[in-house]
């Protein structure tokens, strides 16, 4: 059985999981876990075939199962510890976790912990769309891995309600699979995911695209066999009058994506309300001592090559904290201000260089970045699909005047 | 004719909560009992979308308050109350005895508090009205306590801070989970050897000399009874003997909602306000969730039109955060539509009574609440069958007990890892939300559970938050390997609910050679 003399435990072994893992081995941490609950390492990677992975960390266009084995290799060579098919069923403030698996329930003492639990789809009921309840309505990520991973089809005429990056590209891999994507329906003026997603899945495979629509009804009893949709207002509210049916058999989600933290609320990790995720500061540490925080459980990512930076930051924290390295002191706050809906790290030390991820409320073209009045920085376009990176350099923070607890980020138009 | 693909001496229609009671009942005697559902599980009708706790007091008064705008103005309130309706008496008899067959079936089961607020005058005079026919009918009826708005914040911490005053009983609901009673009712029947048909829809019966044959698409069933417990679909059931009853079935719809674990300390028990006609208003501690239903009871002309309207969830959220005004739309993780089923020959009562014209057909209209009287019902459903001759003789080898599948996330890690040395599979959690193992589920699917939906109500694998997202693909080809049938003939709940159409690549190979 496992010995409980642990430095470093990952929950979770996503891109996020397994940096952290690899990092908090190479910062010096000889006893490092890294638990994972389904049967094979990598998280959603093995089931994202489709390319576009790697461009930053790597240098290159990789898929999905190509990137996560170079990590998974990675771990198999650095002696970590991998528990496979073993769920976390306890966290506690004092890092207390409780494992289960085909070898029993244990209770562990980890001296630092690494949370990368990742995160999960908005559910047809979470959304609340009205409708009977018929077999045949499928999350995007869920029929991604039945189509990818188990071989199975969800369904022959298809139905796309939202335009996340993932129901773009299960629109892309259904048409490849023979089967008819009758509709990508979303509610806003604009698409939802990446552009490169847009153009590469949605046009390319000449997809209809129905903006500013929603699913106002599902029919079908037993399976489904339609979907009405409507055009909405402003406010996303159904216009009357505006309603037509689509026939399909299933109803494919892409409707938004939620840090999963479970395991954190059940600890007391202080959450965002907006991100859904902890709160952390420049280590990705959260409130509680010894606890980090890593890839889409903080905030949901665009891009896997950050989520695999955000892991590393998190796993050598947790090495050092492992070794009883006297954390610095966090003393200012990161505040999101005019059409910043988020930013992460929420606290940091001033004092040395810190990426800033943001993301923005509302698209927008010609805009300036200003963090306090340290720092400025102008696009030419934002989007609220497309999370944004900031460096605030040594250079920047020493502007900072002494005193400052507070930093606000903000999107203004320029001009 | 075809050949009888069975022969019974009672066939009951319907796979509700009645019909498994009344199947349990009769596999108390040597008795050939045959139970015919036409869904693809039990349970596929009222008893799974039904608000389903067991309850007595100050609910039932609030019921009978309900009629009281119908009777003349000085009517005593006593009139109110009618002891020799089936209904009153099963609602009383069941009450008593539901706690000991629920420990004999092992079914989870909660006494939860309720509490009846009230903020304005109006809800005053309403509240005072309950609490006199309370003490006016006594023994449990009268066995509740008035508090002040001290003590119901006391009690119920997230209530309203308007209210001012309340009814406040400990022991007048029992929160249970419907499916669970009536899976438990009917796995103690098949035990003592009652057989149950899915996917058996009944669609013709004959007299055939001194028998009865059920015609099923399955095929014929030779019988001597036969007990109509198929609720919505009862009157049309009743036709088929060739001479129909008027029931005047009459459907109403209402909406439940369902919040995320995480929001379970919102409420401790069931929280209403004042019994109004028409509506219901109430929110409940629903084992870790937390249920919703207020709202009104909306005519349909369907007892399976469970389509979900949009407006009515909004509206049943509004009127939810005046009970507790902390309520969140974020926190929602189901909402779901449940049909009520009323006859109007007799809206106060059930009607069980042996058709005008074959003494061997017995109709069974249970009208809500169906799950408080269903012990009582099933006796009563047995005596006239033994009044009409039928023979009962009782078998000596009756086992009244059943343990239930493990309840993994309710165990200590003690008896965990027990289960766990003796079965690995239980190791194996499947289900994250609500904690569910591999040993649960191949465990119900031994009981005979064969859907999505049936892994679902015996186990709660994909009740959760994510709502089967990264447990389905696995529940699904657990029941594939276990039943030994290709993935693509899983199906969520009937014949027609496949869940997964084909196999990759098919599509495109039948595109290859030609076949559209």
């Amino acid at each position: 059985m496992i010995s409980d003399n642990i430095d470093v435990l990952v929950i979770g072994s996503g891109p996020a999981g397994m940096a952290a893992a690899i990092q908090a081995k190479e910062s010096g941490s000889d006893h490092v876990f890294l638990v994972e609950r389904a049967e094979e390492l990598g998280g959603l990677l093995s089931q994202c075939i489709h390319n576009g992975f790697g461009l930053i960390y790597f240098n290159e266009d990789m898929t999905g199962p190509e990137y996560g084995q170079r990590f998974v290799e990675k771990v198999m060579d650095s002696k970590i510890e991998v528990l496979l098919e073993t769920m976390v069923l306890r966290l506690t403030a004092d890092r207390k976790v409780t494992l289960c698996n085909r070898n029993g329930v244990k209770t562990l003492s980890p001296k630092s912990i690494v949370l990368a639990m990742g995160c999960r789809e908005r559910t047809r009921e979470s959304i609340v769309i009205p409708g009977y309840r018929p077999a045949g309505i499928f999350t995007a990520g869920t029929a991604q891995r039945l189509v990818n991973i188990e071989g199975y089809l969800p369904g022959k005429e298809i139905v796309i309600l939202g335009s996340g990056d993932v129901g773009m590209i299960m629109a892309r891999r259904l048409t490849l699979e023979g089967a008819r994507v009758k509709a990508v329906v979303e509610i806003l003026p604009y698409i939802g995911g990446l552009i490169r997603n847009e153009v590469q899945c949605l046009y390319d495979f000449k997809i209809p695209v129905l903006l500013e629509h929603t699913v106002i009804n599902i029919l079908g009893i037993q399976r489904v066999h339609g979907v009405t949709v409507a055009r909405v207002d402003q406010n996303r509210n159904p216009i009357s009058g505006t309603e037509k049916s689509i026939d399909c058999d299933t109803l494919l989600l892409s409707v938004g994506l939620i840090p999963e933290n479970e395991l954190s609320f059940m600890a007391g990790v202080n959450l965002d309300p907006i991100t859904g995720g902890p709160l952390v500061n420049e280590r990705m540490e959260t409130n509680l001592p010894g606890i980090f925080a890593a890839g889409n459980c903080v905030h949901v990512n665009d891009l896997v090559d950050n989520v695999t930076l955000e892991g590393e930051k998190a796993g050598q924290n947790a090495a050092e904290h492992a070794s009883e390295k006297a954390a610095p002191k966090m003393g200012i706050k990161l505040v999101a201000g005019d059409n910043v809906r988020y930013v992460i790290p929420q606290m940091i030390t001033g004092e040395r260089e810190v990426t800033i991820r943001l993301r923005v409320k509302e698209p927008e073209k010609g805009v300036i970045f200003k963090v306090g009045d340290i720092m400025t920085k102008t696009l030419k376009v934002v989007k609220p699909s497309e999370m944004l990176n900031l460096i605030l350099s040594e250079t920047h923070l020493n502007k900072m005047k002494k005193g400052t607890t507070q930093l606000v980020v903000s999107c203004q138009k320029k001009g | 004719m075809n050949q009888p693909i069975l022969e019974a001496d009672v066939v009951i229609i319907g796979g509700g909560v009645t019909g498994a009671a009344i199947a349990r009942e009769l596999s108390r005697y040597q008795l050939g009992t045959v139970l015919v559902e036409k869904g693809g599980e039990l349970c596929a009708g009222q008893t799974k979308a039904s608000l389903g706790n067991i309850y007595t007091g100050l609910n039932l008064v609030g019921s009978m308050i309900l009629k009281s705008v119908l009777l003349p103005p000085g009517t005593p309130l006593t009139e109110l109350y009618h002891p020799h309706t089936l209904h009153t008496k099963w609602c009383e008899e069941g009450f008593r005895e539901w706690e000991s067959v629920l420990n004999e079936l092992d079914i989870k089961h909660r006494y939860v508090p309720l509490t009846i607020i009230a903020k304005d005058e109006n809800q005053i005079k309403n509240l005072e009205k309950i609490r006199d026919l309370g003490r006016q009918l006594g023994g449990m009826y009268a066995d509740f306590e008035r508090i002040d708005r001290k003590e119901i914040l006391a009690r119920e911490p997230n209530v309203n801070p308007e209210v001012v005053t309340a009814l406040y009983a400990s022991r007048h609901v029992i929160d249970i989970f419907p499916p669970e009673v009536a899976i438990a009712l009917a796995e103690k029947a098949v035990q003592n050897g009652c057989k149950i048909l899915l996917n058996t829809e009944v669609i013709g019966i004959l007299q055939n000399g001194p028998h009865q044959i059920v015609q099923t698409i399955r095929g014929p069933i030779r019988t001597n009874f036969i007990v109509n417990a198929a609720c919505g679909w009862g009157d049309k059931v009743c036709d088929m003997t060739g001479e129909g009853r008027n029931w005047g079935l009459q459907y109403r719809k209402t909406v439940m909602i369902i919040l995320d674990t995480r929001c379970k300390e919102l409420v401790n028990g069931m929280v209403r306000w004042p019994n109004v006609p028409g509506r219901l208003d109430l929110v409940q501690r629903r084992e870790d969730n937390i249920l919703i239903e207020c709202g009104t009871y909306d005519p349909t002309n369907r007892p399976d039109d469970t389509n979900t309207i949009r407006e009515d969830v909004i509206k049943s959220m509004e009127m939810a955060k005046t009970i507790i005004p902390s309520i969140s739309e974020k926190d929602i993780i189901n909402t779901f539509t449940g049909v009520r089923v009323f006859n109007t020959r007799d809206v106060e009562d059930h009607i069980v009574e042996f058709h005008p014209s074959n003494k061997k057909f017995l109709n069974v209209m249970i009208r809500l609440p169906g799950i408080i009287g269903a012990l009582p019902m099933a006796r009563h459903v047995v005596g006239m069958i033994e009044e009409a001759g039928c023979k009962l003789v009782k078998k000596d080898d009756f086992h009244p007990y059943r343990k239930t599948i493990p309840r993994f996330r309710d165990l200590s890690d003690e008896v965990r890892n027990r289960l766990i040395g003796n079965d690995p599979r239980y190791g194996h959690v499947v289900c994250r939300c609500e904690t569910v193992t591999e040993g649960q589920i191949v465990e119900a699917i031994k009981r005979g559970a064969s859907t999505e939906e049936g892994i679902r109500m015996r186990t709660r694998a994909g009740m959760g938050r994510c709502k089967g997202g990264f447990c389905g693909p696995r529940v699904v080809k657990m029941l594939a390997r276990e039943l030994k049938i290709p993935v693509t003939e899983v199906k969520k709940r009937s014949l027609d609910s496949p869940l997964l159409l084909c196999r990759s690549k098919e599509l495109l190979l039948r595109n290859e050679k030609g076949i559209a």
